[in-house]
């Protein structure tokens, strides 16, 4: 599969990864598209070009909250976390999201 | 959307370059920990470098999708756009300043006017319900009024049981408050019926309101001060009720304080005092009443002496159709009871036509909103073509600068630029400019407010009018001038939108300026500035040469020398004939010995102020009136030498002097109208008055002044030697004549009266030819308003005119340039220019004066001495325009003449 197309599927899901990824930490920009890619064993590789904007516009929304630390490497870094409004979301995203894949495994079932 | 997303947005607007230095610094460690994510893979760094930024796809892009996300782009945009507005003013300073002042001095002096009028015609009383509020009047074939007797007023009360309440008061009179022993000022009150102020739903702020026991006879005198007086006389003092004031020397207890915002119920006035009408004896009230047959010794209250408005709530009526009914029900009955003994036929037909009508009373006592009636269709006239002046002149200017921009649109669409961001750019353009404007006005506004209140005040000591600026009105100039620019200057810009781009960008700038629709376009809408300039001028000019005219008529008085000293006598204790006659000798004498003074004389009444009443009199040997009765004249009471004092001619016989004494002989000199009418024409002097049981003999005819009211023909009037008045009689005058400007010995004429006694108040001492001007201040405040409109207006179409003519030179110039280059002199240039003037400022003033013929019909029951077709106005008006039209023409033409061939050739 074209690798462009492959990023423009992901392009709705990535909010919903990048919510699930904050669940519990505190992370920066590229620790955020490592963790992506290694929980789904290198399966979805994350469009760099798309995180930062996706980052701005969910910050922009309320939905995560950035503050700046110190990374591994020593330097000063942008840190992520949810939001109490972000939670919420990730649970409807979830929601939707375990709604359509069923619904698309009924289709390619019943066919 | 919460707090925290405007902070962030904020802060991406105000700390937007530490915003950027945050991106780039979040972007650059990403880039630095994927590089060496790279290198740990065995990469060289400059390849782990590399490919860790075409990862990210490019830097610079994403920063921009970053940027889109803050959610301010639109704020950012407009700030550009002001930026680029704000440079394109800098370039052509002398537009933006034109389009900033036309705004500013028509949104300002419209919001005004129309504050004015409002705070006249629409302002209704601080009340519950105003609407529910009439005043009752009797109309009668070719009258109108609205007095009644407290008698009067019990019927309507009787009659109006269970539809209506209805009250009474009176007009609002000035009063002597004895300050202390030596001291007394006057005051402003009104005697209201004891339901006054429950039936207006207005409660006292502290105290208590009036009850029945109040309204009795005998009853100790009570009242009620405004809000206003309790602060000034009082300093607001939390002991005032039960405290004990002064008034014409009668004790008064203060019961209560009314709210701040009622300012009693007559624009113009501001009572500072209510009180019962019972208290009218006791504190010797003489406002207003017909004069005939009263009893001095009963309170008013309880005669049938007409001196009361009546107004009435009527809730769940707002029309008052019921109330009115009821009331003409009560009258028909009178009515037919009178009816009974009356048998001419001309008095039962009178009577027969006599109605009870309603007033709106929700304004209150409409006295200035009658005045100024009439005049406002003139002034809402002249301010609306100010208005459309205005922005014509806006329109003009925004066309020629939208002409003058067409390449550059063009060029800018050419390289991309967007058809939206093009339009949102000139419209931030326009508004800026109006904005300005609009904020500029308001100041002017407030000036212009202060100014026309005191034009209507006139000096008068009390005149009270609360006006604010009307915030709907400000909007809705400001709305109307901004759309009317931003309409006509994105006419062409949508047009040039349109354009084939090549082809207009083939063409050089110059070449793009002349199109030659746009200029026909400016040049008739400055003729239309220019025709109803003509119609605002002319209109003014009418109403100045009125007030020439007014200036110059002989209303048979000295106004340059003469000054009016208004006093009472009475409230100091002057109270009987020897007393009162004593004091005229000795305020006379004392005037008279102040150097400058060359006579005095008191009088009972003044010449300008209207307190002449008429009453009835008979003449042996002259026929009696129609419909029974007496002959109606008026009278006044007058101390020696008024006549020669005051500049009234004496045509026949003597004038009173020292020698008619109490005990002399009862004489009169009466005035030409009297012989005229009274007499038909027949010699007045013997003849013999009867009136209140004296008989009087003429001893001298006086030529007709125009007392009472500039605006009347004389009445029937007689002099009489106030000496000779039974019982005594309280001057209000003292009329000086003075040799140097009359004001100058006004200090001296006070300490005058005080040596006499400090204790008689002197209300005002004022020039008579002010006291002219305050006669006609309705025709003064119009003729100067309109002034002030049409000047503006002669200012802004001038200003329209140069603007079209300097966009013609700029055109034509290459054109010029050419022709003079091929031998065509200056004054061919000259020529061409002054054609282009002549014929806007021809067509212009052709429609003008037609439009005017029409307009003068505004103000046709203020002109005076003239006709509507007063050809010195229409000839001064159109004299001014074409002055200020030449003026404006100038400049252009001489820039066009001072065009050098070769430089405007080499521009082409």
């Amino acid at each position: 599969m074209n690798p462009k197309s492959h990023a423009d599927l992901l392009q709705g899901t990535l909010d919903l990864l990048i919510l699930r990824t904050l669940q519990h930490d505190k992370l920066h920009g590229w620790a955020i598209s490592e963790r992506i890619q290694q929980i789904s064993q290198d399966v979805l590789q994350v469009n760099q070009g798309s995180l930062y904007p996706a980052l701005h516009r969910l910050e922009q929304h309320g939905a995560i909250s950035a503050e700046w630390g110190i990374s591994e490497l020593g330097r000063r870094a942008r840190f992520y976390r949810l939001t109490p409004a972000g939670k919420k979301q990730l649970e409807i995203e979830k929601e939707s999201w375990s709604r359509m894949t069923s619904a698309i495994g009924r289709i390619l079932d019943f066919a | 959307m919460s707090l925290h997303i405007w902070l962030l947005r904020a802060r991406a607007l105000f700390a937007k370059k530490r915003v950027e230095e945050e991106l780039s610094e979040e972007l650059e460690v990403h880039l630095e920990m994927q590089a060496r994510k790279h290198e740990a893979e065995g990469m060289p760094r400059e390849d782990a470098l590399r490919r860790a930024r075409l990862e990210l796809g490019g830097l610079e892009k994403t920063k921009e999708e970053c940027r889109e996300h803050r959610g301010i782009a639109p704020v950012e945009i407009l700030l550009r756009d002001c930026r680029y507005a704000l440079r394109t003013f800098r370039r052509a300073p002398a537009l933006a300043l034109t389009v900033v002042l036309t705004m500013a001095v028509t949104i300002g002096a419209n919001t005004t006017l129309f504050s004015f009028c409002k705070a006249i015609l629409l302002d209704t009383l601080p009340v519950p319900s105003p609407r529910e509020l009439h005043l009752v009047l009797m109309e009668r074939p070719g009258m109108h009024q609205d007095y009644f007797s407290f008698l009067d007023l019990r019927d309507m009360r009787q009659a109006a049981n269970g539809i209506a309440t209805l009250t009474g008061f009176t007009e609002t009179v000035e009063l002597p408050l004895k300050e202390n022993d030596d001291e007394t000022r006057t005051i402003q009150g009104q005697l209201v019926a004891g339901n006054f102020f429950s039936v207006l739903g207005v409660k006292p702020f502290h105290g208590r309101g009036f009850s029945a026991a109040d309204n009795q006879a005998g009853s100790p005198p009570v009242a009620l001060i405004s809000y206003r007086f309790w602060q000034r006389q009082f300093r607001g003092a939390d002991n005032i009720i039960g405290r004990q004031i002064v008034i014409n020397r009668a004790p008064v207890v203060v019961i209560g304080v009314l709210p701040r915002s009622f300012n009693g119920v007559e624009a113009g006035t501001r009572p500072d005092l209510w009180m019962p009408l019972a208290v009218q004896s006791r504190i010797g009230y003489t406002g207003f009443a017909s004069m005939n047959a009263i009893d001095p010794a009963k309170p008013w209250f309880l005669q049938d002496v007409v001196w009361l408005h009546v107004l009435g709530r009527s809730a769940g009526d707002p029309k008052g159709v019921r109330l009115q009914a009821a009331l003409e029900r009560m009258a028909r009955v009178q009515i037919a009871d009178v009816l009974q003994k009356v048998t001419d036929p001309k008095e039962r037909d009178l009577l027969l036509h006599t109605h009870i009508l309603l007033r709106s009373g929700a304004l209150g006592l409409p006295r200035l909103q009658d005045q100024f009636s009439s005049p406002l269709g003139a002034l809402f006239v002249l301010s609306g073509i100010l208005l459309f002046c205005g922005c014509i002149n806006l329109s003009s200017l925004l066309l020629a600068r939208a002409r003058a921009q067409q390449h550059e649109i063009a060029l800018r669409l050419s390289l991309g630029g967007s058809w939206g961001r093009l339009v949102a750019q000139l419209l931030t353009e326009t508004m800026l400019l109006t904005s300005v404007g609009g904020l500029l006005s308001l100041p002017l506004a407030y000036a212009g407010e202060r100014m026309a209140t005191a034009w209507l005040r006139m000096g008068q000591q009390f005149f009270f009018l609360q006006v604010e600026i009307d915030w709907d009105v400000y909007l809705f100039a400001l709305l109307l001038a901004a759309a009317c620019g931003i309409v006509i200057a994105l006419l062409p810009a949508f047009r040039y939108l349109r354009f084939d781009q090549p082809g207009v960008l083939g063409q050089r700038a110059q070449a793009a300026l002349q199109t030659e629709s746009g200029w026909k376009i400016s040049s008739l809408l400055t003729m239309g500035q220019m025709a109803i300039s003509v119609v605002s001028l002319v209109l003014a000019a009418l109403l100045a040469h009125t007030l020439l005219n007014y200036a110059r008529l002989d209303i048979g008085v000295d106004r340059a020398n003469v000054l009016s000293v208004m006093l009472n006598p009475s409230a100091a204790g002057y109270d009987n004939a020897a007393k009162l006659n004593a004091l005229y000798h000795a305020i006379t004498a004392a005037i008279d010995g102040i150097p400058g003074v060359t006579s005095s004389a008191v009088s009972g009444c003044g010449l300008m102020n209207g307190c002449l009443g008429t009453l009835d009199i008979e003449i042996p040997g002259s026929a009696k009136p129609v419909g029974g009765g007496g002959l109606e004249v008026q009278r006044n009471y007058v101390g020696p030498h008024y006549l020669s004092c005051v500049g009234i001619r004496l045509l026949r016989g003597r004038e009173i002097t020292r020698r008619d004494t109490a005990g002399a002989p009862l004489i009169a000199v009466v005035n030409r109208t009297f012989e005229k009418k009274l007499l038909h024409g027949e010699n007045a002097l013997g003849r013999v008055i009867l009136m209140e049981g004296q008989r009087i003999t003429i001893e001298g005819v006086a030529a007709d002044a125009r007392a009472n009211d500039i605006h009347k023909q004389p009445l029937p009037l007689m002099y009489l030697p106030i000496v000779q008045a039974p019982g005594g009689w309280n001057i209000s005058r003292v009329e000086v004549r003075t040799a140097i400007a009359p004001r100058a010995v006004e200090q001296q004429i006070r300490a005058a009266i005080a040596s006499i006694n400090p204790a008689i108040p002197v209300s005002e001492i004022v020039p008579l030819s002010e006291e002219v001007d305050r006669d006609l201040s309705r025709e003064l405040l119009v003729a100067r308003l309109a002034g002030v409109f049409s000047i503006l207006t002669l200012l802004i179409a001038a200003l329209g005119l140069y603007g079209v003519l300097t966009f013609e030179v700029t055109r034509r110039r290459s054109e010029i340039g050419i022709r003079m280059a091929l031998g065509a002199n200056r004054q061919w240039v000259l020529r061409g220019i002054a054609r282009q003037a002549l014929l806007i400022l021809g067509g212009g003033c052709a429609a003008g004066l037609l439009l005017s013929f029409f307009a003068s019909r505004l103000v046709s029951s203020l002109i005076f001495g003239i006709g509507r077709l007063d050809i010195p106005s229409y000839g001064a008006s159109l004299g001014a325009l074409f002055a200020v039209s030449l003026l404006a023409a100038l400049v252009p033409a001489w820039r066009a003449a001072g065009i050098d061939p070769a430089s405007a050739l080499r521009l082409n």
